[in-house]
């Protein structure tokens, strides 16, 4: 029998769907008031941020198949971030092109609900059901600009690719259904403490989510789709897909490696999941180097990052968990930081964004140069920078867990990414501006959404503590 | 023995939902054709429901086991609704390929490489 706490336990998520559902229905009824659609969605996440933080938290609600707490509140925070930053930024890059319609907003909020549930599941139910429609939303916003063939093809290439993930998660949910008899990750957890053995149609199921998994975070060798994906979508969107779905693929990651304690079944995981990892870096730092496209180079960096976060989802534990909250928090920001001023810095969106483009940017457009060039050092993982604090503590968890070989390797790929994202503050401040100077957009909102992000990103870098804390706090509901 | 007598083995039935999950995805990655590669998707999904029914057909035929083979039904109902949903993005994803290039082979897509 449902309770009310199984309500506030998805209050933030009605608000969204109740958000999104009023968007859609503007737009087929009062197409007049389409101009507000901008701010209702920002209202819309910052009510939901609202119940997130004011409503009381469960814990364990819908029968056990949801959880409620520190660590889904964290996560949603996050991501409620991400879509309000993200539709923020939409609004102008919409109009410039025409295109504002309360569809693009709902389809944000849908994704964002999508995600918030993935994140929240402990069941593989509701779960599979969040990854789908975060992914089904996400098919439409990349093809949003239908008329454009880089963004069909976008949309057309992750819908595939999407799908086909999609469908090998839910094999190998079937798979360890049928392994253990249920679909409740902590259930299955608890049946294999028990000393259950752990049959091969166990850990084929389980390769088949996490491969899944995988391909949401683009890590090697599951990663082909992130460049074209990234550089053919709308500049928002793309700022919206290289955070979101990460986060939650992340977090679903991390409750099999913990419920499962992937670290201590075998010395299989931590390979595979290692040679994943450092190939992720490796791979997505190397080819960024040799990129033109801005948006293709965030692609392989992102690539990279997920590397490095695959390593804190190695370690478990405690210590690796909270280190992957702290380091999706920071990938956030600084993230969609970097894409707002590329979606500022951009003359259409059929065009290549080419990193050239920005050369004399730093001494003309002094603001969103400032706001990129603290992106890129973040990225790069410069202190003092939130950048540098995610980074430092997923590699010192490894080190403490004895995987020294991981930490080393990564910090040894960190210092090979220095040199693309540095190129970039380079080209904005060092090289004189072309002759023919590019048409930018200019939008006061855009900017704001470049300066909160540099803000939160310096703010993360010199006090991580803060952020530490918490997602230490939620790091042990999730590990107890 | 009377084969009309002999119950179909559920390790049959997960054999074959693993072998029509080989063909659909292979079909994906092999075929070119936008429809094609639509039905091999389509494929996948069913065959993770044939799974997911072959195991709660195992477990409902032990009485210690009975109370799992729920969780597996209800999943099936859900993947199929999934699908739909993917059908119908997917379905107008193509279309909107057809309008601009009068095709949907995907290999027609290919301008993002450089």
């Amino acid at each position: 029998m449902p309770t009310q706490a199984d309500l506030f336990a998805v209050a933030p998520e009605l608000i969204l769907i109740a958000g999104a559902g009023v968007l859609l229905l503007i737009d087929a009824f009062a197409p007049k008031l389409r101009q507000i659609s901008s701010e209702l969605t920002l209202l819309t996440a910052a009510g939901a941020a609202w119940a997130l933080l004011a409503l009381p938290h469960p814990g364990a609600a819908w029968s056990g198949m949801m959880r409620s707490d520190t660590l889904s509140v964290l996560v949603s925070l996050c991501l409620l971030v991400a879509v309000f930053l993200c539709s923020w930024m939409a609004g102008p890059y919409l109009r410039r092109a025409n295109k504002e319609t309360g569809e693009f907003y709902a389809l944000l909020i849908f994704a964002t609900t999508g995600a918030m549930f993935m994140a929240s599941s402990i069941d593989l139910l509701p779960l599979f059901l969040g990854l789908e429609l975060l992914s089904v939303a996400l098919y439409v916003l990349n093809a949003f600009f239908k008329d454009v063939d880089v963004s069909l093809e976008a949309g057309l290439k992750y819908f595939i690719v999407g799908a086909f993930a999609a469908a090998f998660t839910a094999y190998g949910i079937a798979l360890l259904y049928g392994a253990t008899g249920t679909t409740n990750i902590e259930v299955m957890g608890r049946t294999l403490g028990g000393g259950a053995a752990v049959s091969p149609v166990l850990i084929a199921g389980f390769a088949m989510v996490a491969g899944g998994m995988a391909f949401k975070l683009a890590l090697f060798p599951f990663h082909a789709w992130a460049p074209d994906v990234y550089q053919g979508s709308p500049t928002p969107v793309t700022a919206f897909l290289s955070v979101v779905p990460k986060a939650a693929a992340l977090i679903v990651l991390l409750r099999f490696a913990i419920a499962f304690d992937l670290l201590h079944m075998g010395h299989s995981w931590v390979w595979a999941a290692g040679i994943v990892a450092v190939g992720s870096q490796t791979l997505g730092n190397i080819v960024a180097i040799v990129q033109r496209d801005i948006k293709r180079m965030l692609a392989y960096s992102g690539i990279a990052h997920m590397g490095y976060a695959m390593v804190g989802v190695i370690v478990a534990g405690t210590a690796g968990s909270s280190a992957v909250l702290v380091y999706i928090a920071a990938y956030t920001v600084m993230n969609i930081g970097a894409f707002a001023v590329i979606s500022l810095m951009s003359e259409n969106e059929a065009e290549p964004h080419l990193i050239t483009d920005l050369a004399g940017q730093g001494w003309s457009r002094p603001l969103a140069a400032l706001a990129l060039s603290i992106s890129m050092f973040s990225l790069a993982g410069v202190p003092p920078f939130a950048g540098f604090a995610a980074k430092f503590f997923i590699f010192r968890s490894a080190v403490n867990q004895g995987l020294i070989w991981l930490a080393v390797l990564g910090v040894i790929n960190s210092l090979i990414s220095a040199f693309y994202y540095l190129r970039v503050v380079y080209i904005l401040y060092m090289k004189p501006l072309p002759r023919r100077v590019p048409d930018f957009l200019r939008s006061r909102a855009i900017g704001a959404v470049a300066g909160v992000s540099a803000a939160l990103v310096v703010l993360i870098g010199l006090y991580p503590t803060w952020v530490f804390s918490a997602a230490r706090t939620a790091a042990k509901l999730l590990v107890r | 023995m009377n084969p009309t007598m002999i119950p179909i083995p559920s390790a049959w039935i997960l054999y074959l939902s693993a072998v029509l999950f080989v063909i659909g995805a292979i079909g994906v990655l092999l075929r070119r054709n936008g429809i094609s590669i639509f039905l091999a998707l389509e494929l996948m999904l069913n065959s993770a429901n044939l799974a997911f029914a072959s195991f709660a057909f195992r477990f409902a035929g032990a009485s210690a086991t009975a109370a799992h083979a729920l969780n597996g039904q209800i999943f099936i109902f859900f993947i199929i609704a999934v699908a739909a949903a993917e059908a119908a993005v997917g379905l107008a994803l193509f279309i909107a390929m057809y309008r601009r290039k009068e095709t949907i082979d995907v290999d027609r897509f290919n301008i993002l490489r450089w």
